[in-house]
């Protein structure tokens, strides 16, 4: 008798990958959608001016050796000079570096965090989770921003002390949703049959929910990365970010408020990177949320 | 509706404890010993002391937790430490200009985000639907403080039509305070107006398909009506929920954009604060903040009850 189900073909290695593996399926799905390929390539070229910056600027951002004071831009300064004779250039692209460095790091940190604290509530559960959830509940009170300004008051004003606030501030919601995702697998069949199978508590978590749990807390990811974009370059327009002279997005858009007369550069290119950066990371929140569930509608 | 009150009062009392805590806990983290750190580096040891026992620092933690709730009970919100004005007429001078931004943050917020959001959900692919689409997309790439900063540049520095800095009280001089206010409430309220269009958007849409609007349009009411009156009312609860939500938002955008337009206000005293280590003032203002964000939350919750009788009896 010949078999009752046909053996499944595929014309290449690649479409085998792209419509068995998670993976591969919802990366091919992200690049095909123009707001996700948008949104990867501006963040790439970003990412890569940041990281390649000294090699792609030729002035040093905190030297002052340019000819004059507000040079208009021109081959020599691209995106002009500050009132300290600075290329803005070079302050523009290492202030990226500091927002790009700083969103990642606080927010892998923060998210880590997060993910531990309500995988570890959401599969625990009882007592242990309502307590849990009450004191995340108390932390989403606070809203972003002034949680930041709590942290930095505590620990003072340094680029440093930002990125804590930020990683501390970002832990609540992604303990929420991923207790959520961790209820939603809990419960379900492949769990039990580990559990028959004699699998440990942590063998469970990290090999069998997590895989299923992960995908939407992707999305958060990138939303956050955003806002902590938004947190960083806030607290520095402020001043209780970076450092004199070390340049930041925020800090040079609150130096070009005072000479908006004298330098419509001085405004214009750090906002335009800020702003770039802030629509690739939202454009690429879009695109994975339909990468991952291609069934569900856009976000509202 | 009276026991509905109660408990959702009731389930406001643990967030309150906790999140006080929190705030108690911001002048007791600091790493070192606060009264070295606020009496600063060549005071005599003498003065710390005397500092320690005026912060009542060397009292036991939860001793002194229990005399900070009191003394705030009392209204009592501490003296700041650099100039030793009691905080309450310090808040009495910056509280009311920063909600005064936040009020008319919201006012444009509103009269901006719903007409959108409704005639975008009634015609859906329409040039307002997509001018609804690219305004969306423009407030996401565009932080707060940027906005001000543009909005700055070309209205006050360019064209002149608006003051670049400064304000005059609502009570004092209604007409001359909204020509200080355009421009930061502007700022402000537009990223508020462009969340609250996209839920008037999907409410709106989802309602215009269900039989009730067929039914109201088939008694022949007025389309502007049937619109109003029947679908929008579905919109209220996402929108009151927005609106009590992005209080906290809307405070820390405001203390943003008192700094770009150079405001008085709660933003100036809290930054000021910071930088010169007076924890007394950020403290009290936190936990003032924190007490509004509650309140505006439950008064929500009261107000869902009141739009809808099925949240009542759940």
């Amino acid at each position: 008798m010949s078999a009752a189900y046909p053996e499944l073909t595929y014309a290449s290695r690649r479409e085998r990958l792209v419509r068995e593996s998670m993976f591969w399926g919802s990366l091919d799905r992200l690049l095909r959608n123009p707001q996700g390929f948008v949104g990867l390539l501006v963040l790439g070229l970003l990412i890569g001016s940041a990281i390649f910056a000294p090699l792609l600027t030729w002035h040093d951002p905190n030297v002052q050796d340019a000819s004059g004071r507000f040079l208009s831009p021109r081959w020599e300064h691209p995106f002009g000079t500050d009132e300290l004779r600075r290329d803005l250039y070079a302050r523009t692209l290492y202030g990226l570096r500091v927002s790009l460095a700083l969103s990642l790091t606080s927010v892998s940190v923060g998210a880590t965090l997060g993910i531990m604290f309500g995988f570890f509530s959401g599969y625990v559960g009882g007592w242990i989770d309502a307590v849990m959830m009450r004191l995340i509940d108390a932390l989403l009170a606070f809203p972003g921003l002034l949680s930041a300004l709590a942290i930095v008051t505590i620990l003072g004003p340094s680029i440093r002390n930002v990125a804590i606030a930020i990683a501390f501030f970002s832990v609540p919601s992604f303990a929420r949703l991923s207790r959520a995702q961790m209820l939603g697998e809990r419960n379900k069949d492949y769990v039990a049959s580990a559990e028959a199978l004699g699998a440990g508590a942590l063998r469970i978590v990290f090999r069998h929910i997590a895989p299923n749990a992960i995908a939407p807390l992707l999305t958060q990811v990138a939303l956050f990365m955003a806002s902590a974009v938004i947190v960083s370059a806030s607290l520095s327009f402020l001043g209780l970010g970076e450092r004199a002279p070390d340049p930041s997005l925020g800090g040079l858009i609150n130096t070009a408020k005072s000479n908006l007369q004298k330098a419509w550069w001085y405004p214009t290119f750090p906002g335009l990177a800020l702003a770039l950066l802030l629509l690739s990371l939202n454009l690429l929140a879009d695109a994975i949320n339909d990468a991952i569930n291609p069934f569900a509608r856009r976000r509202a | 509706m009276i026991s509905y009150v109660a408990g959702r009062l009731l389930q406001s009392v643990p967030v309150l404890v906790l999140a006080s805590m929190a705030v108690f806990s911001v002048l007791r983290l600091i790493p070192g010993d606060p009264a070295d750190i606020i009496a600063g580096e060549d005071a005599s040891p003498a003065e710390v002391e005397a500092l320690r026992e005026q912060l009542g620092l060397s009292d036991p933690i939860p001793v002194q937790y229990v005399k900070w709730i009191g003394d705030l009970a009392r209204g009592d919100l501490g003296v700041s430490l650099r100039t030793g004005v009691p905080v309450t007429e310090l808040l009495e001078l910056s509280l009311p200009p920063t909600l005064e931004l936040a009020a008319a943050s919201y006012a444009i917020a509103l009269l901006l985000g719903i007409p959108l959001g409704t005639i975008a959900g009634v015609k859906p692919r329409s040039i307002w639907d997509w001018a609804l689409s690219l305004f969306t997309i423009a407030t996401l790439g565009v932080p707060t403080f940027l906005l001000g900063v543009l909005l700055l540049w070309v209205f006050a520095v360019n064209l002149g039509w608006f003051p670049a800095s400064g304000r005059v009280s609502f009570l004092h001089d209604p007409i001359d305070s909204m020509r200080y206010l355009a421009l930061p409430a502007f700022a402000l309220g537009t990223g508020l107006a462009a969340v609250l269009a996209r839920y008037t958007r999907t409410t709106v849409q989802a309602a215009m398909g269900q039989d009730y609007i067929r039914t109201a349009r088939a008694k022949g009411l007025k389309s502007h009506q049937v619109i109003i009156r029947h679908a929008l009312r579905n919109s209220l609860i996402p929108i009151v929920t927005i609106v009590a939500l992005q209080l906290g938002n809307i405070m820390a955008g405001a203390v943003v954009i008192e700094r770009v337009f150079t405001r008085p206000g709660l933003g100036r005293l809290v930054v000021d604060a910071i930088l010169n280590r007076d924890y007394i003032i950020v403290q009290s203002t936190l936990i003032i903040l924190v007490f509004l964000f509650v309140t505006v939350n439950l008064a929500a919750d009261v107000a869902y009850g009141l739009l809808d009788p099925r949240v009542r009896r759940s």
